[in-house]
């Protein structure tokens, strides 16, 4: 067998239960030397090594689901996402992106319904965390600019920041993993929150944004120039104060240096 | 205490021939009270992308020369190297400037995928050329020298046309790369495939052997119709073995001083193990093992 055929073979065998081991096709088995331990056997120590390593660093990226679930909900949860969606590339860090979507679709899963956003809002913190290191944009760089072309102008958000919007409270959520003498939050009720995850100098950070800071933030993130994302936001909220968000985000260095 | 300069390899920027993983929930400790230790290692893909771990590693940099042991090059899958991955490496190298760049003799990307393990080669001449130009691939765009770690593996192959240090040796005359020569794995293959640890060590080139890790293992039982067998699994996360440390004395008088650490990968004990270790593997370049 050649190495690709060979390496793809392999790889196809990992991405599924152990269970499947000992079905290995005969091209396959015919590579190995005979021993006195059986194939399916040796295999198997690749097989815990590659999904353990890989599911032991995605469940390090989600202690809050795993606080809300338990390992032994978390663990199946994990390996099926593996088997469909493996790394792709060699470092697990950022590895999850998907987790939440994925559980969307998860069967057992389908009577938390909150449970998807709180992997949006988990991934956003480890993506946080990880995040090449930028400069926030200075506090007089605004002001610098000429009064004329200051609704051209285009901001970016820094590379830590995520946006997210639900219907479930989710700080509360949070805190209540956190902390568990916490009261219970309520998650059956409809509680619109809207979320900015952000690292500020070395530390991971959840803003609580009014509904009118999350749309106009989620247009200029989106490459809207300054001036109409203002004008969408001034249209669907008529009392939303364009000066007082603009100090609070440059409080929070939400937006990077890079704009122009 | 400092070691004297005589147990230092020469060319090389430490002091003391002897280092370990630097591994965050350390960092505290190791800059509040520098630790007796010459180096420390790290995998530059912990170090992707920013934050707190860079600054960390900036911070360590600052008092210890360090090595850099990728794990995510895949130097033996039949594909080329991901440019992204030596893009960031590069980038990590160009900051950082380790005295030492290493990845292994294994594969673990087969097309989009990564396995995220040391996973096992046939030895011929597919697997030689394949390796031959991923290596010269990492070296042409790092613009250095790198070296190539033996593995441990739990299966053999039928058609190995050439034993492991046979292949290694082959990489070093083809493409210039030196060795990193993991004493524990040979051990674990000589459990594992009945291979001969002192020929091995004899016979692996010394003058391009650039580093050696010692590690710990674990016996996995597997118990079959025919009774109990045991396999030994590279884990990283135990003490070396005593049979390991008695490989590694075998391979310093062969070999003389070689810079040398202590891998601990997971389950992260206190620092104080990880400097007791170093100790030990210190005495025997020192040719003082009694002493420990």
């Amino acid at each position: 067998m050649q190495l690709k055929k060979f390496q793809e073979t392999f790889k196809e065998t990992m991405f599924q239960p152990a269970s499947n081991l000992q079905a290995s096709s005969s091209d396959f088995d015919g590579m190995f030397k005979d021993s006195d331990i059986a194939l399916h056997e040796r295999l198997k120590v690749y097989h815990n090594n590659v999904v353990g390593s890989i599911s032991a660093a995605l469940c390090a990226t989600f202690p809050l689901l795993n606080n809300l679930v338990g390992e032994d909900f978390l663990k199946p949860m994990a390996r099926a996402f593996i088997f469909d969606n493996p790394p792709n590339i060699g470092c697990l860090q950022m590895y999850g992106a998907g987790f939440g979507y994925f559980i969307k679709g998860y069967d057992p899963a389908q009577s938390l319904p909150y449970l998807p956003d709180i992997a949006t809002l988990e991934f956003a913190l480890n993506h946080a965390y990880y995040a090449t290191d930028d400069a926030p944009m200075a506090a007089d760089t605004l002001a610098g600019i000429e009064p004329e072309t200051l609704s051209d102008i285009v901001i970016n958000l820094r590379e830590s920041a995520t946006l997210i919007s639900s219907k479930y409270p989710l700080i509360d959520i949070r805190d209540f993993c956190l902390n568990s003498e916490i009261a219970t939050p309520d998650m059956k009720t409809e509680q619109p929150c809207f979320i900015l995850v952000i690292r500020q100098e070395l530390e991971v950070n959840i803003i609580s944004l009014a509904e009118d800071e999350f749309t106009i933030l989620t247009l200029l993130n989106d490459g809207i120039s300054l001036g109409i994302a203002v004008e969408i936001t001034l249209s669907e909220f008529p009392d939303f104060d364009f000066t007082a968000f603009l100090q609070r985000q440059i409080k929070l260095e939400t937006f990077s240096n890079n704009w122009r | 205490m400092k070691t004297s300069s005589q147990s230092t390899p020469p060319d090389l920027p430490i002091i003391d021939p002897v280092g370990v993983g630097f591994r965050s929930p350390h960092y505290q400790e190791i800059m509040d009270n520098p630790p007796n230790l010459g180096w420390f290692e790290v995998h530059p893909e912990n170090y992707f992308g920013g934050g707190i771990n860079r600054h960390q590693l900036t911070k360590i940099r600052q008092n210890f020369p360090i090595s850099m042991h990728s794990v995510g090059l895949s130097l033996g899958s039949d594909q080329a190297v991901d440019t992204n991955h030596l893009r960031q490496i590069k980038d990590l190298i160009d900051i950082y400037e380790p005295f030492i760049i290493s990845d292994h003799v294994s594969w673990s990307a087969s097309g989009n995928a990564h396995l995220n393990d040391l996973l096992p080669l046939p030895y011929n001449s597919e697997t030689l050329q394949r390796l031959c130009n991923n290596i010269d691939q990492c070296q042409e765009y790092f613009g250095r020298k790198m070296l190539v770690e033996n593995p441990s593996t739990y299966l053999a192959f039928n058609d190995n046309e050439m034993k492991e240090y046979e292949l290694l040796n082959e990489l070093v005359a083809r493409t210039g790369c030196g060795i990193l020569l993991d004493i524990n794995n040979i051990y674990v293959q000589s459990h594992n495939h009945g291979i001969d640890a002192l020929e091995y060590i004899d016979n692996v080139k010394h003058e391009h052997i650039g580093e050696i890790h010692l590690a710990g293992h674990i016996e996995r039982k597997i118990t079959q119709d025919d009774g109990e067998h045991i396999i030994l699994v590279d884990t990283h996360n135990q003490l070396v073995k005593a049979e390991v440390w008695d490989l590694y004395d075998y391979a310093v008088k062969k070999m003389g001083s070689i810079p040398t650490l202590i891998e601990w990968d997971q389950d992260f004990p206190p620092l104080k193990t990880l400097v007791s270790e170093a100790a030990l593997a210190r005495n025997i370049i020192e040719g003082k093992r009694d002493a420990a």
